[in-house]
């Protein structure tokens, strides 16, 4: 059971002039992977936060399953932005105690091999021993996202997961995701500022503004897909032009160039 | 480094500095001395101890600094051996060095005494300020309430050299061996304790995030996340915790005590017998130098990250 409803979510930081989030809603159904789509900066870190229940909406509500969610809990796995693996656990035992929170009733044994196996499913079988500062930021990357998936959680919320490995490892940990979605139905949020990472993996994708949703596009191209046979596909393509003019569009005055005129 | 590996040319394995001072300092031994001299036996035993750190350190394993360093101490007791021998400076003050290292052989059992009884009070101090600093801590830097209102206070306590409340502590305590363990207690408890509350305070919010995401319960983020995180800064701590131990165990056995590495020291410079007091400073030294390894080895095979 994962379904995911906002209404009229509105955020905003303690000492900010506005909102960071305002008045979204959006359902994500049980089973549904949504991709959230938007530039840096506009809030989608922020959203996350909130649904990973370690943020409090300012006004509105978050549900899951049609009950109001109060702080972190079971039936969500996260994966963040930024590298949150804990330094002094090597990668296995990192994944081990992502395990021992959720399942009290596992033997040291059984936590052991099915850290290793979801080791193996991010390709890191070989590394459990490893402690994160001897790894590189696209594996500690991959660690947390073994984390995340051990806890066997109805929802995963990832958080631009991908950003920091290479295109190779990028499109095996893509498809990792596009598996997993297939073979265990659970719900996906993925956020990223790639569109045809977004257009590869999501049913739907959420394209945000500032502090807005601006639209919601249907991908209607059949799963499992697969990048180098629908990156030709017309609809990729047509798909792909389309949410490159709305970044272009909305961001107008976003560009590197209105950064650069600001430094 | 270039310096650690160089090739010694062959004639300098025989005729080098340490090598020469080395057997001066054998034939200086044979001096008739001014002073009455102890049977030199020991002191004979240190030189050659330094002989074989010197031959082991830097002609077989090459390190220069064993070559300098064996420079260092074999010139100082050249120096204080010519001094002595010719008379030249105050022979109550200036003593031979026999007869100083002549100590170690006859008032061995009393030595080893009071370093047990020191090792007893430092051992219990430190475990009993640290266990309490890292547990109280702990509990108070999680609370930020609480922390913002006892770190202000520990912060004006803590810079109080523990040695300022020793007569008080004495004076208030049934018997000198608890007022030592108080007294080493307090020199490190409050110094950690501050420096545990102000670590668990400013940890890494990542940190307490990705663990709040995987549902960690208050108990298990004191005991596996806070508690490894600040484990190093405690373990980097324990050097300036043994150094405050052993100042504050010399500060209190020098005004009570009846046994111990201090109460050693006092006792003699009392009889102005300044040829044991020196043989206890030495034996002290030796004493911190292998706790400091000790401490260190604890580093290094616990702090991981
Ligand atoms: N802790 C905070 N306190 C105050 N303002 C914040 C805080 N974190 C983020 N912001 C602001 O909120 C806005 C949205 O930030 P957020 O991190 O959600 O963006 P994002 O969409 O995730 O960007 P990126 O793609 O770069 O990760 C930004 O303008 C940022 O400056
Ligand atoms: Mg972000």
């Amino acid at each position: 059971m994962g379904k995911l409803e906002l209404k009229n979510l509105t955020f905003q930081y303690p000492d900010a002039a506005a909102p960071v989030l305002e008045n979204l809603n959006l359902t994500v159904e049980e089973g549904e992977f949504v991709c959230i789509l938007g530039a840096s900066g506009c809030g989608k870190s922020t959203l996350l936060s909130i649904l990973e229940g370690l943020r409090e909406p300012t006004s509105g509500s978050f549900l899951i399953n049609g009950q109001e969610v109060i702080g972190p809990g079971p039936e969500r796995g996260v994966v963040f932005q930024h590298y949150s693996l804990f330094p002094w656990m090597t990668a296995k035992q990192n994944v081990i105690f992502g395990i021992k929170q959720v399942r009290k009733d596992l033997k040291k044994k059984q936590l052991e091999e099915l850290a290793q196996s979801y080791l193996e499913k991010v390709g890191l079988g070989a590394d459990g021993n490893t402690m994160p500062a001897q790894l590189s930021g696209g594996m500690q990357q991959r660690v947390a996202i073994a984390r995340a998936l051990a806890m066997d959680a109805d929802i995963l919320l990832l958080d631009e997961p991908f950003g920091a490995v290479d295109t190779r490892n990028r499109r095996t940990l893509q498809k990792l995701v596009c598996d997993l979605h297939e073979i265990e139905k659970k719900t996906f949020l993925f956020v990223t500022h790639d569109v045809e990472e977004a257009i590869l993996l999501a049913d739907r994708i959420v394209f945000m503004t500032p502090g807005h949703i601006h639209q919601i596009v249907d991908v209607d191209i059949p799963k499992p897909r697969d990048y180098e046979q629908i990156r030709n596909d017309e609809r990729f393509v047509s798909l792909r032009k389309m949410l490159i003019d709305l970044f272009y569009e909305k961001y107008a005055d976003y560009t590197l160039d209105s950064m650069e005129a600001k430094l | 480094m270039r310096i650690q590996n160089r090739k010694i040319k062959p004639v300098f394995t025989i005729l080098n500095i340490p090598n020469l001072l080395f057997v001066l300092l054998l034939y200086m031994s044979t001096w008739p001395s001014v002073v009455k001299t102890k049977p030199p036996y020991a002191y004979l035993a240190v030189l050659v101890l330094i002989e074989i750190y010197f031959v082991v350190g830097y002609l077989v394993k090459k390190k220069v600094a064993c070559h300098d360093i064996s420079c260092i101490l074999f010139a100082f007791f050249t120096i204080w051996a010519y001094i002595t021998k010719t008379g030249k400076a105050h022979s109550l003050l200036v003593m031979p060095m026999e007869n100083v290292f002549y100590v170690f052989t006859t008032h061995y059992e009393e030595m080893f005494r009071g370093l047990m009884s020191s090792l007893y009070l430092v051992f219990w101090g430190m475990v009993s300020a640290t266990v309490l600093a890292v547990i109280l801590g702990v509990l108070i830097g999680w609370v930020t309430r609480l922390n913002q209102a006892i770190l202000p206070i520990v912060r004006i306590i803590s810079p109080i050299p523990s040695l300022a409340y020793t007569t008080y502590v004495v004076a208030a305590m049934p018997n000198f061996k608890i007022s030592e363990i108080v007294i080493i207690f307090l020199g490190i408890f409050w110094p950690t304790f501050s420096r545990v509350i102000s670590t668990v305070a400013t940890i890494d919010k990542k940190i307490i995030d990705s663990a709040r995401v995987l549902n960690v319960g208050t108990f298990t983020m004191l005991k596996d996340i806070v508690y490894p995180y600040v484990k190093p800064t405690v373990l980097r701590n324990l050097t300036s915790s043994l150094s405050t131990a052993f100042l504050c165990l010399t500060g209190a056995e020098l005004i009570g005590a009846s046994s111990g590495l201090g109460y050693f020291i006092r006792k003699y410079s009392e009889y102005a017998n300044y040829t044991n007091v020196l043989a206890g400073i030495i034996f002290m030294g030796v004493v911190v130098t292998v706790l400091s390894f000790l401490v260190r080895f604890i580093q290094n095979k616990f702090i991981k990250w």
